[in-house]
C-alpha cells in the first residue's frame, strides 16, 4: 500500500464535481462517489484491489452534492484504515455511508439549497434591478464562497476525524451559520421586495400594481410539493393575459 | 450568468441579465431537493434570453417589457421540457451503471473514468442539440406570433410582466422565509420597519 498524498485528496476534490454526472434512479450518486474515491483507492489498494474496492462502492447513495464531501473524506479515511489492516468489515463502511447520506442531506439542502442559494439569487436580482451589471457575478461569488468552501473543507475534514467529524462542534458551528444566514435571507426578501416596489413604480401602465399584488400572492401562496410547478403557473399566468389582450380591445 | 453571457453574445448584457434574473427567481421554487429531478433552468437560461433580443428588433416597440416576457415565457417552456429530457438522459445512466458494474467485476478499474467521460458527453451534446433546437424553434414561433398580431402580443406582456415579477417575488420571499416562525416573525418586523422608513422618507 501507498502512502495517501495530499495531492490525491486535491483529486478526490475535483472528482467530487461529476458525483452526479451519471445520476440515476436505481443508484444515484453511486458511480460519481466512487469515482471521487478513485485516486484514493488507486494508492491503497493497488492495480489488482483497486477495481473490487470501486465495485463496492458503486451502489446507492445520495446526499447534498456539496456535503458529500465530508462523506467522501471519512469513507476513504475508513478505507485507508482497512487497508492498512484495522478491522472494520465491508459491512460497517457501507453502514456508515447509509447513515452519512440522509445526515448530510437534510443539513446540505436546509443549508445550501433552501437557505444560501435563495440569498445569493435574491441579493444578486435585487442588484440587477437597481442597474448594476454585477448582479451575476455578485450571486455566483456568494453562492460559490460558501459551496466551494464546503467542498473542499468536507474532504479534508472527513479525511483527518474519519467519522468522528461528526461531533458535536461541528453541529453547533453549522446551526450558528445557519442562524446568521437565515438573518441575510430576511434583509434579501425586504430588498427584493423594495427592488419589486422600486420597478413596478417606474412602470408606465396603471395595470402594473394589482398585476404585481396578484403574481406576488399566487407566489407566496405557492408551497414545496405542488404538483403543478410554479414554471406552469407563469405560463398560465401569461395566458391569462394573452386571452385577455385578444378578447378585449 | 448564462442571461449575462447570452446578452453580452447579442451586445445587450444589461437585458439578458434581467431576464436571467426574472428565471433565476422562478427556480428557486424547483430546486434539486433529495432525489428531485429540477426543471432545466440552465437551458432556459440560455434559450430564454436569447429569444427576448431576437424579438426585441422583431416588435414595433422601443420598451423592453414585451421581449422581457416572451423571453422568460419561453424560458419557462424550455425548463418544462427540458425537465423531461433530464429525466431520460437520467434513466439512460442507468444502462451505462450496469455496463460499470460489468467492467469493474472483470478488473477495469479505468472503467469508471470511461463511463463518466461518456456519461458527460452525452449530457452535453443532448443538452447542446436542445438549446439550439429549441432556440431556433422558438424563434420561429415568437416572429409568427409578432406578425400575427405584435399589438396583443404588447398588451399582453404589459399586463403580465408586473404579475410574472410578483409570482417570482412571491416565490423567492417564500423560500426566504421558509426557515420557520422566527425567521417569518423576523421579516413581518423588517418590513414593517422599511415600509415606515420609506414612509417617512416620502
Amino acid at each position: 500500500m501507498m502512502r495517501v498524498r495530499k495531492i490525491d485528496l486535491a483529486r478526490v476534490v475535483a472528482r467530487s464535481f461529476l458525483l452526479q454526472a451519471l445520476w440515476n434512479p436505481e443508484r444515484q450518486q453511486g458511480a460519481g462517489f466512487a469515482l471521487a474515491l478513485r485516486p484514493l483507492f488507486g494508492r491503497l489498494f493497488g492495480r489488482e484491489g483497486e477495481a473490487r474496492a470501486l465495485a463496492r462502492h458503486t451502489g446507492y447513495f445520495n446526499t447534498n452534492p456539496a456535503f458529500a464531501s465530508y462523506a467522501l473524506g471519512a469513507v476513504g479515511r475508513l478505507e485507508a484504515d482497512r487497508a492498512e489492516g484495522a478491522e472494520i468489515p465491508a459491512e460497517a463502511v457501507d453502514r456508515a455511508k447509509a447513515t452519512l447520506g440522509p445526515a448530510l442531506a437534510a443539513l446540505g439542502d436546509s443549508l445550501i439549497w433552501s437557505t444560501m442559494r435563495p440569498v445569493a439569487a435574491a441579493l444578486g436580482v435585487t442588484w440587477v434591478l437597481a442597474g448594476s451589471a454585477y448582479g451575476p457575478l455578485l450571486f455566483l461569488l456568494l453562492y460559490n464562497a460558501l459551496h466551494l468552501y464546503v467542498r473542499v473543507r468536507g474532504v479534508l475534514v472527513g479525511w483527518r476525524l474519519g467519522l468522528g467529524f461528526w461531533e458535536e462542534g461541528m453541529r453547533r458551528r453549522l446551526q450558528r451559520l445557519r442562524v446568521g444566514l437565515r438573518v441575510c435571507a430576511v434583509v434579501g426578501a425586504v430588498a427584493l421586495a423594495d427592488a419589486m416596489v422600486r420597478h413596478v413604480a417606474a412602470a408606465p401602465s396603471d395595470t402594473a400594481p394589482g398585476a404585481l399584488v396578484v403574481g406576488a400572492g399566487l407566489g407566496l401562496a405557492w408551497g414545496e410539493g405542488r404538483r403543478l410547478s410554479a414554471s406552469l403557473v407563469g405560463l398560465g399566468l401569461f395566458s391569462l393575459a394573452l386571452a385577455w389582450a385578444t378578447l378585449v380591445r | 450568468m448564462g442571461g449575462a453571457l447570452a446578452g453580452a453574445i447579442w451586445g445587450d448584457a444589461y437585458s439578458g441579465m434581467q431576464v436571467g434574473a426574472l428565471l433565476q427567481l422562478f427556480a428557486l421554487a424547483g430546486l434539486p431537493l433529495g432525489g428531485r429531478t429540477p426543471e432545466d433552468y440552465a437551458t432556459a437560461g440560455v434559450v430564454g434570453p436569447t429569444i427576448a433580443l431576437f424579438l426585441r428588433h422583431q416588435l414595433p416597440t422601443s420598451s423592453f417589457a414585451a421581449p422581457l416576457v416572451l423571453g422568460v415565457v419561453s424560458g419557462l417552456f424550455v425548463a418544462l421540457v427540458g425537465r423531461l429530457l433530464v429525466r431520460w438522459l437520467r434513466a439512460r445512466n442507468v444502462g451505462l451503471a450496469h455496463w460499470l458494474d460489468g467492467e469493474l467485476a472483470a478488473g477495469h478499474a479505468s472503467a469508471i473514468d470511461r463511463a463518466h467521460t461518456l456519461g458527460v458527453f452525452h449530457a452535453f451534446a443532448i443538452g447542446a442539440g436542445f438549446t439550439l433546437g429549441a432556440t431556433v424553434a422558438l424563434a420561429a414561433v415568437g416572429r409568427a406570433a409578432v406578425r400575427f398580431d405584435a399589438l396583443a402580443l404588447e398588451r399582453a406582456c404589459t399586463l403580465a410582466e408586473p404579475a410574472l415579477w410578483g409570482l417570482g417575488a412571491g416565490l423567492a420571499v417564500r423560500q426566504l422565509v421558509a426557515g420557520g416562525r422566527h425567521t417569518r416573525l423576523l421579516f413581518l418586523a423588517a418590513l414593517i420597519f422599511w415600509v415606515a422608513v420609506r414612509w417617512l422618507g416620502r
